[in-house]
């Protein structure tokens, strides 16, 4: 009889846990729905991407709306507002974009240079607050794994680069983060390389492998098939620390026992300014039970990127954006772009 | 041998009742967007890449990539009809296209319209099929010089189209190069002719150019013209191509299909430059050259064999190496990447159904597409019969619709309306829209690829020569040259010898 | 693209306005000017456009430390254009003979319908614009279709409901896209 009981006990136990992570998935939706506004909302939630369709913003951008239905139950429709490296969608979702909670957009800090450098003073990066907090990752560097630096490390390179100025030949992206972190490696070791602009990830990839270029800067998404395929090796990545795809890769921070080297993209979604409070903290309310979604983590997981569910308040967001936002602003005023 | 049994398994991927569906599907949806003007298959397909989550990695691309080269099947129908390029790829065929329809052979026109763009799209396949690792490896040596040396080449091709008076086809030339250069700059990243507008920041949309240039100039001049209340001046004849049109235009059809198997493998090139360049070259092989942009059907033949071309080879570099030559293959790289199959040299060992599977579903398409086509043809060029004073509201309303499609901006049509009055205009005076076009896609390529060169280049201009390909590339362009100078001075020599005897 | 329209043959009243070897005059029938006397203001204003485009191209800089700089192309082709527009003026001295010389509108009243056209097309994308799409094609469409024929309204305005309703349905339904909404919300 005891132990009908405690095995009666122990299964009704089971089911109990068992259920729990339904039982907080329900919860979640529960609550979402509970803040749902009256009658919001009535049609598709269009969520902005100021970069081309397929892209790893574009990509990004789709699964955090793909798992955003899945919360709410409500359509979320992706639209790329291309044009001028982003400007033209910034400048249309800080100053025309409707504030009905209807325009979403998924944006990366790439709106900081835009804002502070390209705006001239006719929108400015606040005018899109955040909601939601996506994921982040550095910058990697990679080398052909047939080519004559293949068995260097970056820290070696850059003694080269230092040693005949010009005659390292890196991929860039002007005008944008990459341009402006190996001026920055530039700055600090008194390197030269020699920078070839191209217009994207894969173009830099086709040069190096080419042999059109020595280093090519990427994200991972970029890169991983070449990487698994053993065309590419990984040299150095720009964030705070090592990425968890590459390991034994070190951080161009410890290639130059520097601390101050801290370029990357950054994700986030936000609304422009002036949301109805309550509509804005349902489509917040989504979003972040998407990006708590394990599944949608394993997703970015997959992509290349971090996912840092410690900032889950709009406060906390901005402060951490801010941040970011500070320390390019420094280096712009240092380097003389801006006054 | 591999590559047979490869394509095999592929068919036996394709041929499942839902992977066929979608590709018909896919089929079905792209020739609608080809036709309808300014929607092109870009806009289409980030609209239904959603829908593509729910299917099978084989299913969606095959339906996405039905969509692309569907577009090309459409988009020459509304160029042949009512000179309103379905995308920038059909702009060629409004040239000849348009003023066959005008003569009542827009039936002759769609079909070979139709069969071209069948043929090229499967015999690019083929080579796809067979020699796709050995092109990986061309894609790969196409550095910045290179590329530059393509471009000139397509320069050297633009000025060949002019028809017309040199110096106005220049200017055009030259004002395509400016409108080109507005927006950012590629290589320091600075605004550039963008008077202080934010929606020039990424310059003017070529959709609405396209469109504004093409088409609301000739519902301008259609309006005006009024004396005939039909676009079509005679009789319609010829539902489909007669045999006298097959014996000239079956080569244009084999050497587009060529051309655009190359220029598509290129990272960059694409559907749009094949189309030019195949419709120079068939001016060029032509016996009478006076025939072209009065309705001759090599004009048709071979600029459609070669952007169905180009369309099929854009994506060896997508699926072998996983270098997305233009923005559609790009978003066929990233519906591939969500669904999680990482496009590149590892796909064809990793993913091999779904590579092979594309690949056979791009034969499944094309057949669809054809058996699609043909029987509407009688149905298109019914439409021809419809009063003017009707259609045009109709054609106006779908060209608004379309351009504003591509941005949601409605500073495009403000482009679209503006160009449609510079093209009114400009063409009154005989001047030519289509190398002013062609130098709008042409310069910003141009441009980046020269100056990327130069950048990496430690001996400057020298880069050009020492490179092999560079340096044949060159040549070619510089032969092409020589050619039309020698040509148009052989006809100011004539004419001058013919003045000298009649006085 | 070539105009391969059928241009009018100046009738009898206008022939007999030509100045021997000056330019023909305006014909009576108000078709406008002859096209050698409006040509010259295009190529003026290519020489405008293209001294504009060399300015805002030296200002922008046109050769750089690693060869051509941002301008070098725009002041490429401004100069061109200038050049063109400049030789074409220099040569258009030549009067030409009044067959080969049209007047700017190819038939009488030409002119008012084109420029109803366009203000029509002015007014459909600006009503888009503010209106939405579905008002707009309603207001202008009537007085578009009626531009060429005179067709009765009410045949304008039935073909103009089945005209929206069809493209609306297509691009609107069948493709998803959201039309241009009014301040009537559709």
């Amino acid at each position: 009889m005891r132990k009908m009981i405690a095995a009666f006990a122990a299964a009704a136990t089971l089911c109990a846990v068992s259920s729990l992570p339904v039982q907080a998935a329900d919860d979640t939706r529960a609550r979402i729905e509970s803040l749902k506004p009256k009658d919001f909302p009535a049609e598709p939630i269009e969520v902005n991407v100021v970069y081309p369709a397929g892209g790893g913003m574009d990509i990004n951008a789709r699964l955090a709306a793909k798992y955003f239905e899945k919360w709410t139950g409500a359509q979320a429709i992706v639209n790329n507002r291309t044009g001028g490296a982003g400007l033209v969608g910034h400048t249309y979702l800080a100053n025309q974009a409707p504030n009905d909670g209807y325009t979403v957009a998924v944006i990366a800090n790439l709106i900081f240079a835009d804002s502070m450098l390209r705006a001239h003073g006719r929108w400015d990066y606040n005018k899109l607050e955040p909601i939601a907090f996506l994921n982040y990752e550095g910058i990697n560097l990679v080398v052909s794994a047939d080519g004559p630096y293949r068995d260097k490390s970056f820290k070696e390179m850059v003694q080269l680069a230092k040693e005949k100025p010009g005659t390292v030949r890196i991929s860039m992206l002007p005008g944008t983060m990459f341009e402006y972190m190996v001026e920055q490696v530039e700055q600090v070791t008194g390197a030269k390389f020699l920078k070839v602009p191209f217009q994207g990830g894969a173009p830099s990839v086709t040069a190096l492998l080419g042999g059109n270029v020595d280093i090519a800067l990427g994200f991972y998404g970029e890169i991983r098939s070449f990487l698994e395929a053993g065309k590419l090796k990984p040299v150095g990545v720009s964030s705070s620390e090592r990425s968890p795809f590459m390991k034994d890769t070190p951080t161009v921070n410890e290639s130059l026992g520097r601390k101050d080297i801290v370029w990357g993209a950054t994700r986030w979604v936000a609304v422009p300014a002036g949301v109805a409070p309550d509509r804005r903290a349902y489509l917040a309310a989504g979003f972040n039970a998407a990006v708590r979604d394990p599944e949608l983590q394993e997703e970015f997981r997959k992509l290349g990127t971090v996912v840092d569910t410690s900032l889950d308040s709009p406060e906390k967001i901005k402060k951490h954006l801010d941040d970011l936002a500070a320390m390019e602003r420094e280096f712009y005023q240092k380097t003389g772009r801006l006054k | 041998m591999e590559a047979l049994d490869g394509l095999l398994g592929g068919l036996g991927v394709i041929l499942s009742p839902e992977n066929l569906y979608y590709c018909f599907i896919g089929s079905v949806i792209g020739t609608l967007i080809g036709v309808l003007p300014g929607i092109g298959p870009l806009a289409a397909l980030s609209l239904l890449m959603p829908v593509t989550f729910t299917l099978t990695p084989v299913a969606s691309i095959a339906m996405l990539a039905a969509m692309f080269y569907g577009a090309m099947y459409g988009g020459s129908t509304t160029s042949i009809l009512v000179n309103i390029p379905g995308e920038a790829a059909s702009v060629v065929t409004c040239l000849d296209g348009y003023q066959m329809a005008r003569q009542g052979r827009a039936g002759a026109a769609l079909g070979m319209a139709a069969i071209g763009s069948f043929v090229a799209g499967t015999i690019s396949l083929v080579a796809l099929t067979f020699f796709s690792p050995m092109l990986a490896d061309v894609a790969l040596r196409f550095g910045p010089p290179e590329y530059c040396a393509l471009m000139v080449l397509g320069l050297v091709c633009t000025i060949m189209m002019i028809q017309g008076s040199a110096i106005k086809g220049v200017i055009m030339i030259a004002l395509g190069f400016a409108c080109g250069a507005v927006g950012l700059d590629t290589v320091n990243g600075m605004e550039r002719l963008t008077f202080d507008l934010p929606e020039l920041a990424g310059g003017v949309d070529l959709v609405a150019v396209v469109i504004g240039l093409y088409g609301i100039s000739e519902i301008l001049f259609n309006v005006e013209q009024m004396a005939k209340n039909e676009i079509v001046q005679g009789r319609i004849r010829d539902l489909m191509p007669t045999r006298k049109d097959w014996a000239a235009s079956w080569k244009p059809i084999v050497r587009g299909s060529g051309l655009g198997f190359l220029l598509g493998v290129v990272p960059g090139g694409g559907p749009v430059t094949a189309s030019f360049m195949s419709y120079a070259l068939e001016r060029r092989m032509a016996r009478d050259a006076s025939r072209f942009g009065k309705g001759a059907i090599e004009g048709v033949a071979g600029p459609e064999s070669a952007n169905n071309s180009a369309v099929s080879s854009g994506m060896i570099p997508l699926l072998t190496l996983g270098l997305p030559g233009n923005a559609v293959t790009a978003l066929l790289m990233g519906a591939l990447i969500i669904q999680g199959v990482q496009p590149g040299p590892t796909m064809i060992t990793q993913h091999a159904d779904v590579f092979w599977g594309v690949i056979a579903s791009m034969y499944v398409g094309n057949v669809i597409l054809l058996i699609l086509n043909l029987p509407m043809i009688g149905l298109w060029v019914q439409l021809l019969k419809v009063p003017y004073a009707i259609l045009f509201p109709v054609i106006l309303l779908l060209a608004v619709v379309g351009t504003y499609s591509s941005n949601k901006n409605f500073f495009d049509l403000c482009v679209m309306l503006g160009f449609g009055v510079f093209g009114y205009v400009l063409r009154k005076f005989r001047y030519e829209m289509s190398p002013f076009v062609l130098a709008l896609v042409l310069a910003p390529l141009l441009e980046q690829s020269l100056r990327q060169s130069l950048v990496m280049s430690p001996d400057g201009f020298g880069i050009f020569i020492s490179r092999p390909l560079t340096a044949v590339l060159l040549a070619c362009s510089l032969l092409l040259v020589l050619v039309i100078v020698a040509g148009r001075m052989r006809k100011v020599f004539f004419r001058k010898t013919d003045q000298g005897d009649l006085s | 693209m070539t105009n391969n329209h059928p241009s009018a043959i100046p009738d009898g009243k206008a022939l007999h306005a030509i100045v021997p070897g000056g330019v023909s005059a305006v014909p009576a029938d108000g078709r406008g000017p002859a096209l050698s006397r409006l040509e010259p203001w295009v190529d003026i204003a290519w020489i405008a456009v293209g001294s504009i485009l060399c300015f805002y191209a030296s200002r922008l800089g046109v050769w750089g430390p690693s060869g051509p700089d941002s301008g070098f192309f725009p002041m490429i082709s401004g100069a061109i254009i200038l050049v063109g527009g400049g030789v074409q003026l220099l040569a258009a001295r030549r009067p030409r003979p009044a067959a080969e010389d049209p007047p700017f509108w190819d038939q009488a009243g030409a002119s008012r319908r084109v420029l109803a056209l366009l203000a029509g097309m002015v007014a459909l994308i600006l009503l888009v614009r503010y209106a939405g799409f579905v008002i707009a094609s309603l207001a202008m469409m009537p007085f578009l279709l009626r531009q060429v024929e005179k067709r009765s309204w009410l045949y304008a305005v039935t073909v103009a409901i089945v005209a929206t309703a069809i493209v609306h349905l297509l691009f609107g339904k069948l493709l998803g896209m959201q039309m241009p909404r009014g301040p009537l919300g559709f």
